[in-house]
């Protein structure tokens, strides 16, 4: 089974509130680690100009390239839902993982964000990045993300479950990057990492009078 | 030092081990066994308790999740915002680990599931660990015992000593000067129904009564003219409830940015959800808010404060090119044609002394010297109106004797438009063909008021929409939505000022009212907010700053005034560096309590300080407001820091010192008054007291409740069904505007200008106020031709572009400020970097360095002035010079910097670095209704810094 998130473009305003739902569930103090976050691309000149969110955390691609970055071992991709783990125990900080996600996901705190360490980490800051909230899904509930949002622009579930809800689904969108290359623009020797997420795309709008 | 800085913040830490003194306890010291910083002599050094924090083993391979623990509590965190949204705490061991939001089963028209939406909450309320545990909370009493203003001077004192001076100092102020040297100030930090604002009141006129404002900060000009237009039941210009806006064809969102300002819970998604149901949502804006990228179809970009050019021009092409449905129009809206001889609805008023003479009416206005467009029977005569007007002040002021244009007999066609508001001939005359033959229902902001000439745009959006027939029916509405029916808690019990009539008596004149009854009651005993410092200044001296006819008839000015939940004693009134000179006076307010939970700018000017308890710290309720059918229950979770307590027990126990606890409480808790409305009113038999608590809400309509048509009575019979106003129809030629003006002590009459004909009164003798809409220049606005008028000097000086202080969506004005989870998505350091106020910072006003908030620049005007994007650079004019980041965007039209308004005044060597908007704006209030912060009638220079 792969859990999948649904971003409707259209729908999304920006507000950030799932960046703030996102931190606040899962503790993540305000610093230079956020699981989740907003990029904004702005295409043409004022006044004639379209402006595409973008809200995204990890993908939980089908096929990780940190999984398969990390010299560690230390994320692993669950069978039974498709969640992409890190043990921050077996993370050394290497940034292999933030060198090759397409996406941005791997996140990194500083002494500020996060004062408390456990003995058992090989690195005062090791990699922590979404769990899909597993411990909601753990109790039948969405992600804290999902159901935050006041414009009701996210969903998740399962792929099937969300191609069938939403059969014009899309694979990408504007603002959205290829999911064949690292951040370098450099391909993946894995190839296409099948990131679990869908979109409804936004329109070229406004439309300026 | 940067070590110890970097204390923690963490909610696992007791909260018995934050701040206990002016020098605020490291709890990274705690955590490992360090010492503290050294505590200044003014507070009680208090060492940390071992908390035995628990540093919590992470989970090991083959990783389970973590299980979901804590207490649930529902509640709310209401502000000074539009939405009253649900959210639940987590409570683990006395401290809230995460909240979520609405969970019962969201309903809504777009998927036809119904229409009880989950009341979902935004990023303000799902940030609220930020705000709830920060350092720097007021945690116990303080008095002032130096210089107002000066951090060193305050130290700390017993409830019973705070108690004891205060209630000493009011009693002899009372003696001294009697109860009108009492004010209760503007204070809206609390949102709900049993705020500080509503306890303090009640305090004040058990005590004997106080001199009283009327109208707020957000909205005055908004709602001055709704009292005039459309009646003075009408505070605000309600309209249909705002599931109708489904039923409309065009969707226009004036100076609407309900996505980001939160205009009402869900209103942004109710916009949505009509796009989806197929209507058309056109955003008239000055710049690319989130609701325009986000929201609208169609994008018309008007320059700020020329919006009523654009409307007037509107109204031009549908005259010329015949859209209205004339006698329609006659029926319902007064003094849209000329008419000599009125047919009047409202009893008992003279339809002889109500009349619209030939050229005087908003038609003839309209077309101005344009004969061809004169009829005879509804345009009788071109314009009697001016070419220029002039501004009733005081002989010293730098506007006397200086004229604006008011362009009396210009035509207003959409080309004379298109030079000043920059919006294109044709895109005009297009809107004015949809206005008129569609279905529109139009929801507006309140930006397009914020400045010198505010009244304009809010009085012709009401009149565009009643001409082209858009209200009382569905998909058609004037200005602003509401619910399906009003909500029905009330609060705290208010307790009639004593010495109100005495104050009607003071302020107001009532002889030459033509229709006393029609005009509104609200003017008589009040002073416009925005004026308060005025009175504080210049009360009982006869005298005002600005002119003011109320404010030179107040017996006394302001000399005890209590700053509860508020910021607007500084922050948020205009030009700051200017306001503190008049704090730093004590011989004109003598005593100043300020209840807050945060040493802001205003609590800074405080003689005493009193710390409160923050929402989820007490028991509360509270309503929707504008919209969102629902009351919440708002529990408490955790205890208060320190000594801190709910504004209600510090009020009452003030009640007591002063001898009359009893009747301020009527034996009563918070709790106690909650459970006795909730139990007398309607919906406890829908949901028992107990049941509400548990759940937190309940919603007051869904789908089975019917959509609510206001005005649909006046709409299909205005003769039996009359609105309040003089004529009993919707008015856009407003004698009574101009007598309230008059009443008010303001001399109307300006010799030197001398009209085409005569009005209502009979005389030619030029007016500073009309009694129909114009288009006036801004004091420091711009046109799109570079010909805006300069009365002020201004863009002589080099302040040539104009700044609009906004809301953003990471405040509620200045409330969540230092909110750090907010912060880092907008607040930004000296490199562009995200930046926050750290939460751990010591208690006093002392600003983290290098946070700075993002002032947005058009990457023309940036590359022209050497700025790139995150540059720290100098906004400055003449009042003031702030530190901003800059935010280089396409969103911004040249010329044009945006900043948002709210950010904490921290002024260093001259230099506010706290970013605030109104260190930069004016004092001087708008033309009419004498309110209103110019937030967008301010004129700077910027450079990098």
């Amino acid at each position: 089974m792969q859990y999948a998130f649904y971003y409707d473009q259209s729908r999304c305003v920006g507000c950030e509130t799932c960046v703030i739902a996102c931190k606040d569930w899962n503790d993540v103090q305000p610093g230079p680690s956020g699981w989740r976050s907003k990029t904004s691309t702005e295409v043409g000149e004022f006044p004639s100009v379209s402006v595409y969110s973008l809200l995204m955390s990890c993908n939980h691609c089908e096929v990780p390239v940190c999984v398969e970055a990390c010299p560690t071992e230390a994320i692993y991709k669950r069978e039974e839902d498709g969640i992409v783990v890190i043990d921050r125990t077996k993370c050394d900080s290497n940034l292999e993982c933030l060198n090759q996600c397409p996406f941005g996901a791997p996140q990194f705190g500083d002494d500020e964000s996060e004062p408390i360490q456990d003995s058992a980490w090989l690195v005062p800051h090791p990699m922590q990045k979404c769990t899909f909230c597993w411990d909601r899904w753990a109790v039948g509930l969405k992600p804290a993300c999902v159901e935050s949002c006041p414009q009701r622009a996210l969903d998740a579930g399962t792929i099937e479950e969300i191609m069938e809800k939403y059969p014009d689904a899309v694979r990408s969108v504007v603002g959205f990057p290829d999911s064949t290359k690292n951040p370098e623009g450099v391909n993946l020797p894995s190839g296409d990492t099948m990131p679990a997420i869908f979109f409804k795309a936004r329109e070229a709008l406004p439309v300026v009078k | 030092m940067k070590e110890q800085e970097k204390a923690v913040f963490l909610p696992d830490v007791s909260r018995r081990t934050f701040l206990k003194g002016l020098g605020t306890l490291g709890t990274l010291g705690v955590l490992h066994g360090c010492t503290t910083e050294s505590v200044p002599e003014t507070a009680a050094p208090e060492m940390p308790e071992p908390t035995g924090a628990v540093v919590e083993s992470l989970p090991q391979p083959d990783l389970k999740p973590p299980s979901i623990e804590g207490e649930i509590f529902a509640g709310c965190a209401p502000h000074n915002c539009g939405g009253r949204c649900l959210t639940k705490a987590y409570v683990v061991n006395g401290v809230i680990k995460r909240f979520v939001t609405d969970e019962r089963p969201d309903k809504n028209l777009v998927d036809g599931t119904g229409d009880d939406p989950q009341r979902r909450a935004c990023l303000r309320c799902r940030s609220y660990k930020g705000r709830l545990y920060r350092s720097d909370r007021l945690t116990y009493p303080m008095k002032q015992t130096k210089e107002r203003g000066d951090l060193d001077g305050f130290v700390r004192i017993s409830w019973e000593e705070a108690y004891t001076e205060i209630a000493e100092k009011m009693l002899s102020i009372k003696e001294k000067y009697g109860p009108k040297a009492f004010y209760n100030h503007y204070g809206s930090g609390d949102g709900s129904v049993f705020p500080g604002y509503a306890a303090t009141s009640r305090l004040v006129n058990l005590f004997g009564g106080a001199q009283e404002y009327r109208s707020d900060y957000s909205w005055p000009a908004v709602e001055h003219m709704s009292w005039f237009n459309l009646g003075q039941n009408y505070y605000f210009p309600s309209g249909n409830s705002q599931d109708d806006i489904v039923n409309a064809e065009v969707i226009l969102a004036w100076s609407n940015n309900y996505s980001e300002l939160i205009w009402g819970t869900n209103s942004a998604w109710y916009m949505q959800q009509a796009r989806e149901m197929g209507a058309k949502l056109i955003s008239i804006e000055a710049r690319q808010t989130n609701t325009v990228a986000g929201l609208a179809d169609e994008f018309i970009p008007v320059i700020p404060g020329t919006d009523p050019a654009l409307l007037l021009s509107l109204i031009y092409v549908m005259i010329e090119e015949d859209l209205l449905d004339k006698e329609f129009v006659k029926k319902h809206v007064h003094g849209f044609y000329d008419d000599p001889s009125p047919t009047l609805y409202s009893a008992g008023v003279d339809a002889t002394k109500y009349k619209v003479p030939v050229g005087a009416s908003l038609s003839a206005y309209v077309i101005g010297d344009s004969e061809a467009l004169v009829d005879g029977t509804y345009i009788q005569g071109t314009s009697i109106y001016p070419e220029e007007i002039y501004y009733n002040v005081n002989e010293d002021d730098e506007l006397a004797g200086k004229g604006t244009p008011c362009f009396g007999q210009v035509a207003k066609t959409p080309e004379w438009a298109e030079k000043i508001t920059g919006v294109k001939a044709d895109t005009i005359r297009d809107l004015a063909r949809t206005w008129a033959t569609k279905k529109v229902t139009t929801w507006i902001g309140g930006g397009f008021q914020r400045c010198s000439e505010s009244e304009q745009s809010p009085w012709l959006i009401t009149v565009v929409g009643a001409i082209t027939g858009n209200f009382g029916e569905t998909g058609r509405n004037l200005a602003m939505h509401t619910d399906k029916e009003p909500v029905a808690f009330a609060g705290l019990p208010l307790v009639p000022n004593p010495i109100m009539m005495d104050l009607v008596a003071d302020l107001y004149d009532t002889s030459n009212l033509t229709a006393p009854d029609y005009t509104p009651f609200i003017t008589r005993f009040t002073f416009p907010v925005f004026l308060w410092h005025d009175v504080a200044k210049n009360g009982g001296t006869g005298k005002s700053e600005w002119n003011d006819g109320q404010v030179k008839r107040t017996k006394v000015g302001i000399k005890c005034l209590m700053n509860i939940a508020g910021n607007a004693l500084l922050n948020q009134t205009g030009d700051c560096n200017k306001q503190v000179e008049l704090l730093k006076d004590k011989t004109k307010i003598e005593l100043i309590t300020v209840v807050d939970q945060y040493l802001t700018p205003s609590a800074r000017y405080g003689d005493y300080l009193l710390p409160a308890a923050c929402a989820w710290e007490k028991n509360s309720a509270t309503t929707n407001w504008v919209v969102g059918g629902n009351v919440i229950y708002m529990n408490k979770a955790i205890e208060p820091p320190g000594e801190a307590k709910p504004d209600y027990n510090i009020l009452a126990e003030l009640a007591a010192e002063l001898g009359f606890g009893d009747e301020f409480t009527e034996g009563k808790t918070t709790e106690e008054w909650i459970k006795e409305q909730w139990e007398a009113g309607p919906y406890a038999e829908k949901m028992s007291h107990d049941d509400w608590r548990k759940e937190g809400i309940i919603s007051t309509w869904d789908e089975t409740n019917p959509t609510l048509i206001q005005f649909a009575a006046f709409r299909a019979d205005p003769a039996a069904s009359p609105l309040l106003t003089p004529s009993g129809k919707i008015e856009c030629y407003s004698q009574a505007l101009v007598e309230d003006y008059e009443a008010r002590g303001y001399d109307n009459n300006d010799t030197g200008v001398t009209l085409a004909g005569a009005l209502h009164d009979g005389s030619s003798v030029g007016r500073f106020v009309y009694p129909i809409p114009m288009y006036i220049p801004l004091l420091e606005g711009k046109h799109a031709d570079g010909t805006h008028p300069d009365v002020t000097g201004r863009q002589q000086k080099g302040y040539t572009f104009l700044m609009q202080a906004n809301h953003i969506k990471e405040r509620s004005h200045s409330t969540h400020n230092n909110n750090a989870y907010m912060n880092e998505l907008y607040k930004m350091d000296k490199d562009g970097n995200p930046a926050f106020l750290d939460p751990n910072r010591k208690l006093g006003f002392v600003w983290d360095d290098d946070v700075y908030e993002p002032v947005l620049i058009n990457p023309a005007d940036a590359s022209n002035l050497g700025i790139e994007n995150g540059d720290r650079v100098l906004v400055y004019n003449d009042r003031g010079k702030i530190y901003a980041s800059a935010k280089v965007t396409q969103r911004v039209r040249s010329g044009l910097v945006m900043l948002g308004q709210g950010a904490w005044y921290d002024p260093v060597d001259g230099i506010d670095r706290g970013s605030c908007a109104n260190t930069l704006t004016r004092q001087r209030p708008s033309r009419i209704c004498q309110g209103m912060t110019l937030g967008s009638d301010t004129l700077v220079a910027i450079e990098k810094a």
